[in-house]
Formats: structure tokens, sequence, C-alpha cells
């Protein structure tokens, strides 16, 4: 283990590999998806964005919001390495994306 | 990742196999990072002699096919030295798959930067369909 690795099954383990969950899912539905559906999946996550920003002020301290929309978390803030909570999840939203979009 | 060697009308040696394996271990690496996405994937990899009647020639072959998670890369090679034959075919896989990582990479930019775009309220339509 490197410097900068961290120990198996920490917080941060954890939160990286939904992180990359959630961006390979993003990926495929972003390669995968055409014409209009792909203006609807645009909008289904646009939606969700807004509608996280409204419940939840501090929204920006989250990984998984960042890598929902793609964006970099500004280092001066702090960093929330854990998912919303129950149907918040973005973990779960983008799996139900995945199954409405690519089944 | 799984790697099946096939030899058909040829003998598989040591020295074949070493050499196979190197280059389909060069693709690794670039294999290596689709597979950290959960993908899985399996590489069937053949090489033959094609004729026993000549001693010149194109008379050895290659091929290679490549299932990521479903999706399929494949090329072939014909040439006289069976070694070329494997590195020619490794040349056009890695080409292969890089072009198609790189459409994955732009798709993906199209698509992150209209979510962004959208959420800003610079647009309230898909920039890239021009639709509401």
């Amino acid at each position: 283990m490197d410097q900068f690795s961290q120990p198996p099954g920490s917080k941060i383990e954890k939160f990286e590999k939904i992180k990359t969950k959630i961006q390979n899912t993003l990926s495929d539905l972003y390669t995968q998806v055409l014409g209009e559906k792909f203006d609807e999946l645009l909008l289904d996550i646009v939606n969700k964005a807004s509608d996280l920003e409204k419940k939840y002020p501090n929204r920006d301290e989250y990984g998984v919001y960042h890598a929902l929309i793609s964006s970099t978390q500004d280092v001066n803030l702090k960093v929330v390495y854990d998912d919303f909570p129950g149907e918040d999840s973005i973990e779960l939203f983008v799996e139900r994306l995945r199954q409405k979009y690519l089944k | 990742m799984q790697i099946h060697l096939q030899g058909k009308n040829i003998e598989l040696t040591d020295d074949i196999k070493n050499y196979v394996s190197k280059r389909v271990t060069n693709l690794e690496k670039l294999l290596s990072r689709i597979e950290e996405g959960e993908g899985e994937v399996r590489v069937n990899f053949e090489v033959a002699r094609t004729t026993n009647h000549h001693k010149a020639g194109d008379i050895f072959h290659a091929d290679c096919l490549i299932n990521i998670d479903g999706k399929e890369f494949y090329a072939s090679a014909d040439k006289d030295d069976l070694l070329a034959c494997v590195d020619e075919v490794k040349d056009a896989l890695y080409h292969e798959i890089n072009k198609n990582k790189d459409r994955r990479q732009t798709l993906y930019k199209r698509g992150a930067s209209s979510v962004k775009k959208m959420l800003k309220g610079l647009s309230k339509r898909n920039p890239f369909t021009s639709k509401y």
C-alpha cells in the first residue's frame, strides 16, 4: 500500500467505488442512449440535481453530487464521503436510470 | 481477464505462447482501465499455419477476438512470419480499443457538458440537439 492509498474498507475507499460506479453508469448512458431518449435522460439528471439543491443546501460538499453532474468539487469546501440517504441516494438513482434506459 | 490461446495446424510452443502472452499483456494496461469499471474481458487468440504445401508467402494467420462486457473487438492478419502476424493483430486491436475509448470520452463530455449548461440555466434545452 503506497502513502496515498486508503486502507481496505475505509470510508474513502467505499466512496471511491461508488463514485466510479456512478461515473461508469453515466458513461454507459451518455454513449448508448440516443435521440429523444437522450434529452429525456438529461432532464431526469437535471431534475434530480435540482431536487437535491432544494433539499440539501450543503449538496456541494457531497462527492457523489459532483459525480452526478460531472463537476469538480471546490477544494475549499468540506468533503462528505457519504451518499445521500434513502430515496435521495445517487447510486440508487443512476441504477434506476440504467434500468430505465439500458434494459 | 480470461485469455484463451488456440493453435490450428501449428504446434503451440512455449516461445509462441510467451510471445502472444506478452503482446496481450501490452493490451492489458488499456483493458485493465476498462475492467476497473467491473466489465468482464475475454480474449480469444488464434494462431494458424494456413497451408502445409507452401514454404513462403503469407502462410501464417493470427486473429484475436476481445469481448469486453459484450462489446467485441476483432483483428486478423496474414503474413509470412508468425510473430509479425501477432504484432499486427495486437497493433490493430490497440488502435480499435483506443478509438472506442476516445469516442466514449467524447460522448461522455457531451452529456456532462449538457447537464452542466442546463443546470446553470444557460440553456433550458439540450444544447446539442436544440430540443426543449
